[in-house]
């Protein structure tokens, strides 16, 4: 019998053994976590990001570099860089508007009204794509071939014609000698389209903006935003209003890409701003996606814009086309828009190829002030007063 | 996917234990002849619940939380109410059907929906089961508010297997003497498995036997589930509308994929039911190895995990009088890589500030009448990095209605 028991506990002790070494480990402690990078958020240049913000993609061919975001500064606001002299970058995108110009339509150096409104360039780093409706056009330096030498309609108006000529000026300009050579210094002659083009992406894309009071409350500032405004912040994330599934994250756009992220989504949305003859149509000048594919259920599909600062850059919409933010509320609470007369008559809210999200809401007149005192929350004054995004030939 | 039948996992020791020893069988298997209706209901009262993210959810950092590993709320809940019907024939066939709620979730569901057979098989008592249930690798998985001395679930249970393991499957177990070994395979439904049904599948060996007065009750277990598309439900699942997120609120959607493996060992002792004063101890551990990755809808994040939980139990009582303390604790070691790691640890609350979540719980338990139990409970509660105590007054009642 003693034999047997010994077996017996021989055999529990099995059992007992990895639950003792186990209790012990436990009882040790030592809790971690490791994350590796794998260096993606390695970065030379200072891009005032608040904590909690990813960096923007770096384009292997153009990096980043203060000596390259200086000089183009100092060429995104000059008009010599444009084939009459008369207009630059800037003469749409105005600082004090967050980089957008206030008109319905931009109008171009020789008179050319744009079909389109002038995007803000707030964080224009993370968009996935640029210009309202062109899913190709996946970098800001591919992007800028459209403003500087586009003939449809004429921006800054460089061509065949004039190229040599706006170089010249360019060179002619003392300051210039000294912010190329620092800028691009294994060259030795830097003077030209490509570096140009290079350097004003690298300023472009260096105008980040993430001090809104938003961000302020993102980072425990609890009385950065007002009662008002965090009512306005759960209306603009509730599934009943639907706003964020357009602008979402941390840069109010669904159309977002960072180092972060995998798998990149270039969405574009119908909102049912037009419905021509209730075939879906749009008026035929700005037909959105549809223009770049001929696919009929891309008509009407334009890049959802960030929101931050969008008290800044009245008008609304990729025409302009609607005034203020709370004309641009009742008419998502409206789920699209009647365009009663005209000739682009029709019921925008029964586009067929309208998005699901775009479905109207009720909303009171207090939660409508809500919402748009939320939307005010994003506005980042320090953007638009900041001597580093400023005109330095002033 | 590779798809790998557990048995062949199986150390060759735990089988060579199960050889050497006599026929045996319990676990939820009705063992009566005959129908039994029994009911039960644990109501508790806390002063404070467990602490929550700003949006509601319950996470335990470091922990990819699933299943339904709820939190306790403050005031009045509901921990469970079940209905319970078990059927054995005289020929060894049974059945049961559970129906309950539990962890303070609004509604009902059916628990237990199973069927089986015993054979009798010479030395070896096989029992075959199948059907939704418990798992049984351990005891613990199988009991709630009202079967425990304590009202909260293990804090081990609730992140590693998200409260509870019950779902759709077929067991196998084999008694021999005091020995029992088991063989689990489910449909792989439920955490830690989800997602899109893939592999769930568990073994364990269980000791149960009395020495000089001492019930002793121990066993090592071992779990692998396979997971695509695995995401936390706790807060849109059907039927579990738990308070503490807001309807209006929009959580953070993520996903894991991949394979969880799970090994386990307790200990129960149980002793001095002779006399009036009886007292109980027991261990409970839980390793856990995870290799993966977490996504949402734009990232991804290669993930490995190296966990180990456990908790120590004890309980000394007299008469209907029983006080206990229970400690558990948490040791998490998580690895994320790639260029979205920081922000999805963040997101899915893998991001763990070197803190072991931890959780010191006391009870008095007073059997008042035989169907009816107060408990006063003191709770620490480290699971957060900040601690809070709250203390609960609950009542527990269970009757077999037929």
């Amino acid at each position: 019998m003693r034999c047997a028991g010994a077996l017996r506990r021989s055999r529990l002790w099995t059992l007992l053994y990895p639950l003792l070494c186990s209790v012990m480990l436990v009882a040790c402690g030592g809790s971690e976590t490791y994350l590796d990078d794998e260096a993606a958020n390695k970065t030379a240049f200072d891009w005032a990001l608040r904590e909690g913000v990813p960096l923007p993609l770096e384009p292997a061919a153009n990096p980043m570099s203060e000596t390259k975001f200086q000089l183009g500064r100092h060429l995104f606001y000059d008009a010599r860089l444009s084939g009459n002299g008369t207009q630059s970058c800037s003469s749409c995108h105005h600082q004090d508007k967050a980089f957008t110009d206030g008109l319905v339509v931009s109008v171009g150096s020789t008179g050319d009204s744009h079909p389109r409104n002038a995007q803000t360039l707030t964080n224009v780093a993370y968009n996935a794509t640029y210009t309202w409706a062109n899913p190709a056009l996946i970098t800001i330096e591919a992007q800028m071939h459209t403003p500087l030498f586009s003939e449809q309609p004429v921006e800054q108006g460089i061509d065949d014609s004039n190229q040599d000529a706006v170089l010249q000026r360019i060179l002619d300009e003392p300051r210039y000698e000294a912010l190329f050579a620092e800028a691009f210094p294994a060259q030795g002659s830097p003077v030209s389209f490509a570096n140009i083009i290079d350097a004003i992406a690298v300023f472009v894309r260096g105008m980040t903006s993430f001090n809104a009071p938003f961000d302020r409350y993102q980072l425990g500032q609890r009385s950065a935003l007002s009662a008002s405004a965090l009512r306005g912040q759960e209306l603009f994330f509730s599934e009943a209003l639907e706003c964020f599934h357009c602008h979402g994250g941390y840069n109010f756009s669904d159309s977002t890409v960072d180092r972060t992220i995998a798998f990149v989504e270039r969405p574009f949305h119908n909102t049912g701003l037009y419905n021509i003859g209730g075939s879906g149509d749009f008026p035929p000048d700005n037909q959105g996606v549809f223009e770049a594919t001929g696919d009929p259920s891309d008509m009407g599909k334009f890049r959802a814009p960030t929101l931050r600062n969008i008290t800044l850059t009245a008008p609304y919409m990729h025409d302009g086309s609607i005034d203020t933010l709370e004309a641009v509320v009742e008419f998502y609470a409206a789920g699209g828009r009647n365009v009663e007369s005209g000739p682009y008559a029709g019921d925008g809210r029964t586009n067929p190829f309208k998005d699901s999200f775009v479905s109207g809401f009720a909303i009171t007149a207090q939660q409508q002030a809500d919402l748009i005192a939320f939307l005010h929350s994003l506005t980042d004054e320090s953007f638009v007063t900041s001597p580093r995004f400023s005109n330095p030939w002033e | 996917m590779i798809r790998t039948f557990p048995l062949c996992r199986v150390p060759g020791t735990l089988l060579a234990c199960l050889l050497s020893v006599n026929g045996y069988g319990h676990g939820e298997t009705p063992m009566e002849v005959g129908t039994l209706v029994s009911a039960a209901v644990s109501v508790t009262w806390r002063d404070d619940g467990m602490l929550l993210q700003d949006d509601g959810r319950w996470l335990i950092p470091g922990v990819l939380m699933g299943g339904e590993a709820y939190p306790v709320d403050a005031g009045v809940t509901v921990d469970e109410a079940r209905l319970d019907l078990a059927h054995r024939t005289a020929e060894r066939v049974f059945g049961r059907l559970q129906i309950a709620s539990h962890d303070g979730v609004s509604d009902a569901e059916i628990h237990h929906a199973y069927g089986g057979l015993q054979l009798d098989t010479g030395p070896v008592l096989t029992t075959l089961a199948a059907g939704r249930m418990a798992a049984a690798m351990t005891p613990a998985n199988g009991e709630h508010a009202s079967d425990r001395l304590f009202s909260e679930t293990p804090l081990p249970l609730q992140a590693f297997l998200g409260s509870q393991l019950n779902d759709d499957g077929a067991r196998v177990s084999l008694g021999l003497g005091a020995w029992q070994l088991g063989l689990e395979a489910w449909r792989g439904d439920r955490f830690p498995a989800a997602g899109e049904g893939e592999d769930l599948n568990d073994v364990y060996l269980h000791y149960r036997d009395g020495w000089n007065g001492v019930q002793v009750f121990a066993g090592i277990w071992w779990l692998q589930a396979d997971a695509v598309n695995r995401s936390d439900t706790r807060y849109s699942a059907d039927g579990h509308d738990h308070g503490s997120v807001s309807q209006s609120t929009t959580l953070p959607e993520y996903w894991f994929d991949g394979r969880t493996e799970i090994g386990g060992a307790f200990l129960r002792l149980d002793g001095g039911h002779a006399s009036h004063w009886h007292w109980a101890l027991e261990a409970q551990y839980l390793q856990v190895s995870i290799e993966g990755s977490v996504r949402d809808s734009t990232r991804l994040a290669p993930w490995s995990a190296e966990d180990n939980g456990g908790w120590l139990q004890a309980s000394l009582g007299h008469g209907a009088h029983t006080l206990g303390l229970r400690w558990e604790r948490l040791v998490l070691e998580n690895h994320l890589s790639g260029a979205a790691a920081g922000a999805l640890a963040d997101l899915t609350g893998l991001y763990n500030p070197d803190h072991d979540p931890e959780r010191i719980s006391a009870v008095y338990h007073w059997q008042v009448q035989p169907g009816l139990a107060l408990r006063l409970e003191a709770v620490d509660d480290a699971i957060q990095t900040e601690s809070i105590q709250r203390v609960a007054v609950g009542l527990v009642w269970q009757a077999e209605l037929l």
